[in-house]
């Protein structure tokens, strides 16, 4: 703690000496902290003028989009309440689960409004949590992609093996619960075709899903979760499997199932037969068959077009209310009577 | 024996140690015989850790974070299956923060060691077979006989046998004990006075019974056994480890105590970790955040235990033997509620930043070796040293800062005596304009200008300037008789030495306090230059006395000296000129003077009394000097009472003051002097700017209450509008009860006595605030009573008391009351204290404080080696408070803030999204922010010191602060959950494909690295280069990255999930509508915020940036640095007497004693026997011995 070098009196102000190294530190910018810099201060005008800005780019912004979103045709129909037949009403999880129940329904559409090609055909799960950890995982996207990596089922779990302990491919429970309903459209006892090619996005048909590797083992098991795979076509083709795999953000969810390449016009009667195969009626999720054309913003899409008004529109408004309150209650610029000392010198407490 | 008891402890009693049981007895010179009793070593470590501790203490110091404890529970939890993230983002980056944060630790450390090292290597002369025999320090072991030459400093504390003064002597300064200067006495015992030379000395065996190791500086008890005679020992021959020898050839003594034990040492606090308030506070803070996200987890886990349910059936939950189920098995539903507990605080634990701290302490460490380190406007030219930030840790405590303790001596004041001006017969000479004059004529806006004449003669100790008085120009004035015996006055009276060859620039005038030096150098450089003393004569060769230009030597025979003590304050001498006229000169404080003036003549009575005013309130130490002519009888007749009075036995010093009074009578008034006890320069400026910034400083010092006041005055810190309270020892109640002896009774009564007082003071504190306005408050208390008033049933009071004055001065207290003092506001007021200083005596009081300042660049380096900042000078503290601290404070919490951004939704994020997000695509801005974010400039921040309050009352990191600001967080991540999932079920381009849950999830992250990097630079007050570079950095990087990461593809495991996402989000118009709105849609309700809140309810700093929107940054500052840099603030001569002033009734008075009446001997009541004429006598008598054998 002492330092006890031997140094003369308190006459210790040497003056500097020049033989030796000053420490003056070096001047720089960076270091006295003295970088030119912009200072921003949020005036008044500052204030009104950026939320008038913001006003004026989003309100447009917002009714182009609210635009767009209304000229998307859109149908809903919900058909796993109609499809079930009203004498199994009770026991509808028995119902789907049978083999042998006819499971086809019919359902008539009237077009109300003039739908142009290509017209997208989505179905709409609801309470179905594709987004659940277990389920997320529960897939091996190297096994997808290679054929040598067959066996590679580790996340699978319990969907990875057969009872043989041959691999399945593809493993996980997602694949394993690969929607199966189907849908079929005619018009005036025509078929429509239904085009279900190029339904996925290109990059996981490209890269994800391998053209050499064909479904193995699939569904051999006991419990059946969904659809079946034909073995004899590469995973890069089942693009219904595909679709399904890019797992969806909410529990809500639409997936897209084809599309119809001719228009549709008003008052066209179309005859829709659905093949009701899916089981949501366990877990009390809805199924409904969507149609919707679509613009350069997509399907139909309202919130974004209100969002972005209900933004330009708060910010107008706090454009006015900021210029009522700097009239009502201003306060000049800079004003030293506001500082905190100023108001009550008594503050020194 | 032996025990050391960490002297923290006793700190925390707040009482000097009790004694240990029993005594220790040391054989001299006999290492044998000593070896039994195993007395510790001589050598010290102050290292906080050794080779073996340094792992497992320095981790635990590490886990005291909260935040480290909570980031190894879930690098644990994450190497655990139930983890969803992999471990290593965990543990990696938890990795470098403890590896960092152990080679801080260790390089400070080591730097410990070094200078422990240096100093346990230091050489000192043993005893050895008849010879001295240099060895280190450490080596020296208890009963040791050792040498110590003159200026060296004592190695352990010692029994002092021998000096090579005739009669065992020895002067010692103990400026590293108290921080006084001026030398003290020690006496060896008789019977060892003859152990000087190393054959004498090795016959020395002697037995040394003496008490234990104690942390008192002041008390020694113990017997010396020698040659069957039992002599008891006192302080008076203990020389302590840490005081240098002056003045004496060498000295030999025997080692008593050795290195830990040794009292400097055991009054040596252990190095305390500090660490800020504002960290502890941020402790909360994360625990805060923890319990929050406690309770997400708590919440989640129900949730997901209450969803399992085999209905799921695509979740297979069903199945039996499969390993991950028990998380999931709809059967064992607390189980999963458990598991999932765990397996959501690892999800959500970047809620609380891993890289907050390597951050932080990036941040703070920049802040200290960049700007502090280097920081131009603390760089002192003349002693060539910069500031030194000695820890990072305590930066942005400097912003709040509300007590500073301040030692007197080499802090605030140079500890440099200067003749600064003197009234002679009603006239003022001297143009000097002291620094307090400079600040009051600054407040009320006059400026001063700089006006040197060409013949101001400068030196050390004179600082006098006045055409009219040098180069015999005064014999011009209207009175030049009495300057004529002003400046005899000067000369004469003292018992100054000279020392060096008889020529005015050689000589040096060795005083016991430099106010005597002073005087002495004023007579010289008004031509009467005082060069020779003889025990009976003193010679002065005076220039222009009689004729202009004629310089003759003329030897004054002393006759008597009537000494001067605290009761008398006053000092005479009587003199007989060569032609045999006989004059009592006599020099003392003002009242004590004027009693005994002759009647008459009352206008210069009335005229010096002015002038004694104006420079006691101008912060000057006045001293009044008179004279009077003796007609040889009276004389005759009073010298034999004089003798009569100095042979009696008893009560000497009793009557000898009683004879004085009979001759020091009938005085005529000459004039008065004006020392400047020399301020460090711009200290009365930076104090008031520091008592504006809301700043409370209080003064500790060893010094005497006289100047310790004195020196409040100088420095501003009390002027008199203030009501002042005073509680002292020094008055005829206690003095009368302690002339009684009773030591029980003593402090019984002193009790009582502070108890009144103390109680009397708050009661007229109370009715002052009762009833407005009150005036500003001063308490002056000295170190006796304040031993009383700190115990713990006064302690409330003097806590009250002291809190509601605006500045305090303790003098007269002891190392230890200072760090009492110091943590009797800390831990009473909870407030932030700053502690200051520059010797040894202060380490204890920067120790204790939360902020511990030395002052570097002097010869001492012990406070700077207890210190967490170093700086050349005092009023440096200005810049490191007002500009470093405010702007540290204000960065870490900006910092802070700007971290909790992420507190959205990020349960879909990918592993590497997440645990880089706090690290590298948010942290750099941040970074910035923390180092660069000004609110005001530099120069504004010592402009409106009042903008410091605002880290006093901790405005930026109030509770209410930190609640809006999780509100606005917790309303943005709602902002991005539900405006990036609300369009989850349309198409989203215009071939109707649909965006997965990867896709979703990169696009809401894309909207917050943008949106938090936005909302910086919103909040940021300036912006810098670096802050555009980092922010677009930061942007720039996500991008890159993730167009990298979803790019790339290995054989490697690897999860798909974004593979492609960025490209495909790329092709979608959604996708840039959504960056679009996003951002601004969140930072909304923030900027609503800032406008509103700045314009109804605006910070004072912001009112401050707008007064000088228009101004030029910085150059402020830049001038100022070039006024400090130049030289030396001159004095000028000015309008300085036409300013108004206070009438003052402080006329200044604060003479040192020269009686060498140390602090020991009148902290324990006992009076030295040795006197300063003795002294003097003796001295001078030895200086010619030598003068001869040459």
């Amino acid at each position: 703690m002492m330092d006890m070098s031997p140094v003369g009196g308190k006459e210790g102000q040497s003056p500097p000496n020049s033989k030796k190294t000053s420490k003056k530190p070096k001047y720089s910018r960076f270091s006295q902290q003295e970088l030119p810099a912009w200072k921003p201060i949020l005036t008044p005008g500052w204030v009104i003028s950026t939320f008038t800005v913001i006003g004026i780019i989003f309100i447009p912004v917002g009714l182009a989009s609210l635009f767009s979103s209304e000229k998307v045709e859109e149908a809903v129909f919900r058909y796993d309440d109609t499809c079930l037949p009203s004498s199994d009403a009770d026991n509808a999880v028995a119902y789907i689960k049978s083999a042998t129940t006819n499971k086809t329904c019919t359902h008539k559409w009237t077009v109300e409004h003039k739908m142009q090609a290509p017209i997208f055909i989505y179905y709409q799960l609801d309470n179905y949590y594709q987004n659940h950890r277990r389920y997320v995982k529960s897939r091996s996207d190297k096994q997808l992609w290679n054929k040598a990596s067959e066996s590679d089922t580790s996340n699978c779990s319990p969907e990875d093996k057969t009872k043989g302990n041959a691999p399945i491919v593809p493993c996980g429970l997602i694949a394993w619960s690969l929607f199966n309903d189907t849908y079929k459209f005619s018009m005036n006892n025509k078929d429509l075709t239904v085009n279900k090619k190029n339904i996925a996005w290109s990059s996981d048909r490209g890269s994800k899903f391998g053209p050499n590797v064909y479904p193995k083992n699939f569904q051999s098991g006991e419990l059946i979760g969904g659809g079946k795979l034909d073995e004899s076509i590469p995973l890069s083709e089942q693009e219904d499997l595909i679709v399904w795999m890019r797992t969806a953000a909410l529990p809500t969810f639409r997936k897209l199932y084809g599309k119809i390449e001719t228009d549709l016009e008003a008052n066209n009667e179309i005859e829709i037969v659905i093949q009701n195969n899916y089981n949501t009626y366990e877990f009390g999720g809805k199924k409904n068959l969507v149609l919707s054309t679509t613009t350069w913003i997509g399907g139909k899409n309202p919130f974004l077009g209100m969002a972005y008004l209900v933004v330009g529109g708060l910010s107008l408004f706090c454009a006015i209310g900021f210029i009522l309150l700097y009239v009502i209650k201003p306060r000049p610029l800079g004003d030293p009577s506001y500082l905190s000392w100023n108001r009550n010198p008594g503050i020194l407490k | 024996m032996n025990q050391h008891i960490p002297s923290s402890r006793n700190f925390r009693l707040g009482r000097v140690k009790p004694q240990a049981p029993g005594n220790r007895t040391i054989f001299c010179n006999d290492r044998q015989a000593n070896h039994v009793a195993r007395f510790k070593g001589n050598s010290i470590s102050t290292t906080k850790y050794n080779f073996f501790t340094f792992l497992p203490k320095g981790l635990f110091e590490q886990f005291r974070r909260v935040a480290n404890l909570y980031f190894l529970t879930i690098s644990i939890l994450s190497t655990t299956p139930i983890s969803p993230v992999s471990p290593i983002t965990n543990v990696l980056p938890l990795s470098m923060v403890l590896l960092l944060s152990l080679i801080k630790e260790a390089f400070e450390d080591w730097k410990r060691f070094q200078n422990d090292m240096a100093i346990n290597n230091n050489r000192v002369h043993v005893l050895q077979d008849k010879e001295w025999v240099s060895i280190p320090w450490k080596k020296l072991q208890v009963g040791d006989i050792v040498k110590v030459k003159q200026d060296g400093f004592i190695p352990a504390d010692l029994l002092f046998l021998a000096s090579t003064n005739v009669d065992g002597v020895c002067y010692i300064e103990t400026a590293n004990l108290d921080g006084e200067t001026n030398l003290k006495i020690r006496k060896a015992l008789e019977k060892t006075w003859d152990y000087v030379t190393p054959e004498k000395a090795s016959e020395f065996k002697g037995e040394i019974q003496c008490e234990q190791p104690n942390n008192s500086l002041y008390t020694f008890t113990g017997n010396l056994i020698i040659q069957d005679q039992t002599i008891p020992l006192s302080p008076n021959q203990l020389l302590l480890r840490g005081c240098s020898l002056r003045n004496t050839g060498h000295i030999v003594g025997v080692v008593i105590f050795t290195g830990h034990e040794t009292k400097v040492m055991m009054n040596a606090m252990n190095v305390p970790s500090k660490r800020s308030t504002l960290e502890r506070k941020l402790d909360k803070l994360i625990l805060t955040l923890f319990a929050t996200l406690f309770t997400m987890c708590f919440i989640g886990a129900v949730g997901s235990s209450i969803f399992v349910n085999t209905k799921y059936f695509y979740l297979h939950l069903d199945s039996t033997e499969e390993d991950g189920l028990a998380q999931f098995n709809p059967g064992n539903r607390i189980g999963v509620f458990l598991l999932t507990m765990f397996t959501l605080i690892t999800l959500y634990s970047t809620i609380i930043p891993i890289s907050l701290y390597v951050s932080i302490e990036m941040i703070k460490f920049i802040q200290s070796t960049k700007f502090i380190n280097n920081d131009l406007h603390m760089y002192h030219h003349e002693t060539n040293t910069p500031a030194l930030a000695r820890t990072s840790n305590l930066n942005e405590e400097l912003g709040q800062v509300e007590y500073i303790f301040s030692d007197k001596t080499g802090t605030l004041t140079r500890n440099l005596m200067e003749f600064f001006k003197c009234s002679i017969r009603g006239e003022v000479y001297g143009n000097g304009v002291t620094e307090i004059e400079k600040g009051i004529a600054e407040r009320r806006g006059i400026k001063l200008e700089e006006n040197i004449s060409p013949n101001a003669v400068r030196e050390r100790g004179f600082n006098f300037d006045d055409a009219r008085l040098m180069g015999g120009a005064w014999r011009n004035e209207p009175n030049p008789d009495s300057c004529k015996e002003f400046f005899r006055c000067l000369a004469i009276c003292h018992t100054v030495l000279p020392e060096g060859d008889e020529f005015p620039e050689k000589i040096r005038y060795q005083a016991a306090s430099p106010d005597e030096a002073a005087l002495v150098i004023a007579a010289k450089n008004f031509g009467f230059f005082f060069y020779r003393r003889t025990p009976t004569m003193i010679y002065v060769r005076e220039s222009h006395a009689e004729k202009m230009d004629i310089i003759q030597d003329v030897s004054y025979e002393i006759l008597n000296v009537l000494e001067f003590n605290s009761t008398r304050k006053r000092q005479s001498v009587v003199c007989r000129y060569p032609n045999g006229r006989l004059v009592l000169y006599c020099k003392g404080a003002d009242n004590v003077i004027y009693e005994r003036l002759v009647d008459g003549s009352n206008d210069i009575k009335t005229v010096t009394r002015e002038h004694l005013e104006q420079f006691g309130s101008a912060g000057l130490r006045t001293l009044c000097l008179a004279y009077k002519e003796l007609h040889p009888d009276v004389y005759e007749n009073w010298n034999k009472k004089f003798l009569h009075a100095k042979s009696s036995l008893s009560d000497r010093e009793k009557k000898l003051d009683e004879v004085a009074e009979l001759i020091e009578n009938d005085l005529i008034l000459i004039g008065s002097t004006a020392i400047e006890d020399k301020l460090q320069d711009g200290v009365p400026a930076c104090i008031d700017t520091l008592q504006r910034a809301g700043i409370k400083i209080w003064v500790l010092t060893g010094d005497k209450i006289e100047t310790a006041i004195n020196i409040a005055y100088a420095c501003n810190l009390i002027n008199n509008e203030m009501k002042q309270f005073i509680i002292s020892s020094e008055t005829d109640a206690i003095r009368e009860v302690e002339e009684r002896g009773d030591q029980v009774e003593i402090a019984r009564f002193i009790r009582e006595e502070v108890k009144k007082e103390l109680t009397k003071c708050l009661e007229e504190v109370r009715s002052y605030f009762s009833s407005p306005p009150a005036p500003n408050l001063a308490l002056v208390i000295d170190g006796k009573c304040l031993m009383y008033a700190l115990d713990p049933s006064l302690r409330v009071i003097l806590l009250n008391l002291s809190l509601n004055c605006h500045s305090v001065v303790c003098c007269r207290v002891s190392p230890l009351q200072k760090a009492q003092v110091t943590a009797l506001v800390k831990n009473g007021a909870r407030k932030i204290t700053l502690g200051i200083g520059d010797g040894a005596n202060d380490v204890s009081m920067i120790q204790a404080a939360h902020v511990g300042v030395g002052i570097s660049g002097m010869e001492g380096m012990q406070a700077v080696m207890a210190s967490d900042f170093a700086i050349a000078q005092f009023r440096y503290l200005v810049d490191l408070l007002l500009v470093h601290g405010r702007w540290s404070y204000l960065r870490i919490c900006q910092f802070w803030f700007n971290f909790q951004t992420g507190f959205s939704g990020q349960r879909f994020y990918d592993d590497w999204f997440q645990s880089l997000y706090n690290v590298i695509f948010t942290a750099l801005p941040v970074i910035m922010v923390g180092l660069y974010d000004k609110d005001v400039s530099a120069s504004l921040s010592m402009k409106y010191p009042e903008l410091y309050m605002e880290g006093i009352r901790n405005s930026f990191f109030k509770w209410r602060v930190v609640a809006i600001r999780a509100f606005l967080s917790v309303y943005q991540s709602l902002v991005f959950f539900y405006f990036v999932s609300s369009s989850n079920l349309s198409a989203k381009n215009s071939e109707g494909k649909i965006f997965g849950l990867w896709d979703v999830s990169t696009m809401a992250f894309t909207c917050v690295v943008i949106t938090v990097n936005f909302r910086l630079l919103m909040n940021s007050n300036s912006i810098t280069r670096w802050h555009y570079i980092s922010v677009g950095g930061s942007i720039l990087g996500w991008f890159i990255f993730v167009f990298i990461y979803s790019w790339i593809r290995t054989r490697y495991d690897r999860q798909e999930n974004v593979y492609f996402v960025i490209y495909v989000l790329m092709s979608t118009p959604y996708f840039y509508i959504m960056l679009i709105l996003v951002p601004i849609a969140a930072l909304f309700c923030d900027f609503v915020y800032l406008g509103v809140q700045r314009w109804f309810f605006p910070y004072d700093y912001q009112i401050i940036q707008e007064l000088h929107r228009h101004e030029n940054d910085d150059s402020g500052r830049a001038q100022r640095l070039e006024i400090w840099n130049q030289s030396q603030p001159e004095e000028t001569t000015l309008e300085i007497s036409e300013l108004p002033r206070a009438i003052s009734k402080n006329t200044g008075f604060a003479f040192d004693s020269p009686g060498y009446e140390s602090f020991f001997a009148t902290q324990l009541g006992v009076h030295t026997s040795q006197n300063a004429w003795d002294v003097a006598k003796r001295a001078s008598v030895r200086s010619q011995d030598i003068e001869q054998k040459e």
